[in-house]
């Protein structure tokens, strides 16, 4: 327990930069992935084409390559980064492609008589993306965007292969000279759940505040069918 | 000058506005709209009628500017909009921006409403004027009110669309529409979708709207409106206008046999 004490400021201290890494990390990823969205709607193939194959092809890999490929390939062709830079363009990469198809549905999820609706008023192209079908598409794509903001912050957990510094890397560190794995990795897990879990719960609060009927969260909804379901199991049960 | 020249619209009567002149409207090489000719005249209530896929929601979108057209012309007071693939005239359209802008001033209101459902009912209403007129958004927020008041939802405005009924969201729709004070206003079929109560609703609005001077261009089922309402009654079939006249003349003598069968289907079907 005294250890547990000992070991915390430093843990402590490995979290904070997880966090400003995912931090920084989903806002450029937000940002990225948006317009990446965006131009896979364009109407030139030029602009379409090489979106495509950049979101096909890091979707097909996984994030220890990008990472790998900024960390260590890089610097072969004489672009050498800070470990935190290419650690956050590696995350970057991927997480941009990956919110970047949750947009893209969100955004073809609004019914196309909307945007009719506001060409017959007028509204500009812009103006009409702006005001009427990104206010709807976010709240469709906001509960899958938190979940991968979600895995993002434990993706972090990657960049102590390329030593980093932040919480998983201090783990490791520590270990290698206490051997006190036990009580460390304890510790590390704690500190990550503590995050995630609040997270998740704000994730619910707003896809509750969001949801257009004002109304039932997925757990609620999904309540209420697994009642039915063992309502009607029951039923079968009692003959 | 060559350009005036070709935007300039010959021969229109002074109080056409809107109108299409051999307009052939094909999804894939089928025939949709086939030579239609069309004047609405400034204040007229003007009744589309015809049977299921005669093609009046697709007029009723060239008219809205929603829709391209295979051949034929369309202009707007008085101003050439599209012309294409006419003889002995060159091709025309206006161009994207000022398409836009005539777009202000034709409105319509469709069978689904289409309300902006993150928006309330004043802010459907508001977001048009605000963004596209650049009214101040106080002045534009009163005129939604009074005008939600009109369609008789002045206690409804902050209400989101999933809390109205299909009657409500029509009407405040049409509130949205009028808020643009548009020269031309185009329904179609706007209460196909609502119980009788609620179709008395919204078309007690539409008769507000037509005695108040509008021209309107109105697809409907409701033969009491295009009687009583319709100052002009135009029939289509199969893509084409075949017969249109005043409603007093085209429903006690209507001349087409296929006007005359929709006319016995639909008076015995009410
Ligand atoms: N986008 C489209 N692509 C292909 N065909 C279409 C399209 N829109 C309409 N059509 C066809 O055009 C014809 C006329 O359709 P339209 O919707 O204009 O008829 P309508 O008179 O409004 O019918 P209704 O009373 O059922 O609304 C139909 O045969 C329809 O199948
Ligand atoms: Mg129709």
């Amino acid at each position: 327990m005294e250890q547990a004490i000992e070991y915390l400021p430093q843990l402590l201290q490995g979290l904070v930069l997880t966090v400003v890494v995912t931090l920084i990390v989903m806002v450029l990823a937000t940002a990225l992935g948006l317009l990446v969205a965006i131009g896979r709607m364009s109407r030139f193939a030029l602009v379409r084409g090489p979106l495509t194959a950049y979101v096909e092809f890091v979707r097909g890999t996984p994030t220890l390559v990008h990472l790998y490929y900024v960390f260590y390939v890089l610097p072969l062709v004489g672009v050498t980064l800070p470990a935190v830079l290419a650690g956050v363009i590696g995350l970057t990469i991927g997480y941009a492609a990956y919110l970047s198809e949750v947009f893209r549905a969100a955004i073809g999820s609004v019914p196309l008589v909307q945007q009719e609706a506001a060409d017959s008023l007028g509204l500009s192209k812009v103006q009409s993306f702006r005001l009427v079908i990104m206010p709807q598409a976010t709240r469709v794509a906001l509960p899958p965007t938190v979940n991968y903001l979600l895995s993002l912050f434990k993706d972090t957990s990657l960049l102590s292969i390329i030593t980093i510094q932040e919480l998983m890397f201090t783990g490791l560190l520590i270990g290698s000279m206490t051997f006190q794995y036990f009580i460390i990795f304890t510790e590390v897990a704690i500190l990550y759940f503590c995050v995630c879990y609040p997270w998740a719960w704000l994730a619910r609060r707003l896809e509750k505040r969001l949801s257009p009927d004002g109304g039932q969260s997925t757990s609620k909804r999904l309540a209420k069918t697994r009642r039915q379901l063992f309502m009607s199991d029951g039923m079968a049960g009692q003959k | 000058m060559a350009k005036k020249d070709v935007s300039q619209v010959s021969e229109m009567p002074a109080d056409s506005v809107m109108h299409v002149r051999n307009l052939t409207k094909t999804f894939n090489e089928t025939p949709v709209l086939d030579d239609v000719d069309l004047s609405v005249e400034k204040g007229e209530v003007l009744v589309l009628l015809g049977q299921s896929g005669s093609g009046k929601t697709t007029l009723l979108r060239c008219l809205a500017l929603a829709e391209g057209i295979t051949s034929g012309e369309i202009g707007f007071r008085g101003q050439l909009i599209h012309r294409r693939s006419m003889p002995d005239q060159p091709n025309f359209s206006i161009s994207a921006s000022e398409k836009q802008k005539l777009r202000t001033q034709i409105g319509i209101v469709f069978q689904q409403y289409n309300l902006f459902p993150h928006l309330t009912a004043i802010q459907n209403v508001a977001l048009a004027p605000v963004h596209v007129l650049k009214v101040d958004r106080d002045v534009a927020n009163a005129r939604a009110k009074e005008l939600l008041e009109m369609v008789g939802l002045g206690s409804r405005v902050d209400f989101k669309s999933h809390e109205l009924s299909g009657g409500q969201q029509q009407r405040v729709a049409i509130a949205r529409t009028l808020a643009m004070s548009p020269q031309l206003l185009l329904f179609d079929e706007v209460t196909s979708a609502l119980d009788p109560q609620m179709t008395a609703e919204v078309l007690a609005v539409m008769k507000d709207i037509a005695l108040n001077g509008t021209t309107m261009v109105v697809v409907t089922h409701e033969m009491g409106f295009a009687k009583h309402v319709g100052t002009r009654i135009v029939f289509m079939a199969d893509g084409r206008v075949v017969e249109s006249g005043t409603p007093t003349s085209l429903f006690e003598n209507p001349k087409d046999d296929r006007t005359k069968e929709f006319l016995n289907a639909v008076l015995h079907a009410n």
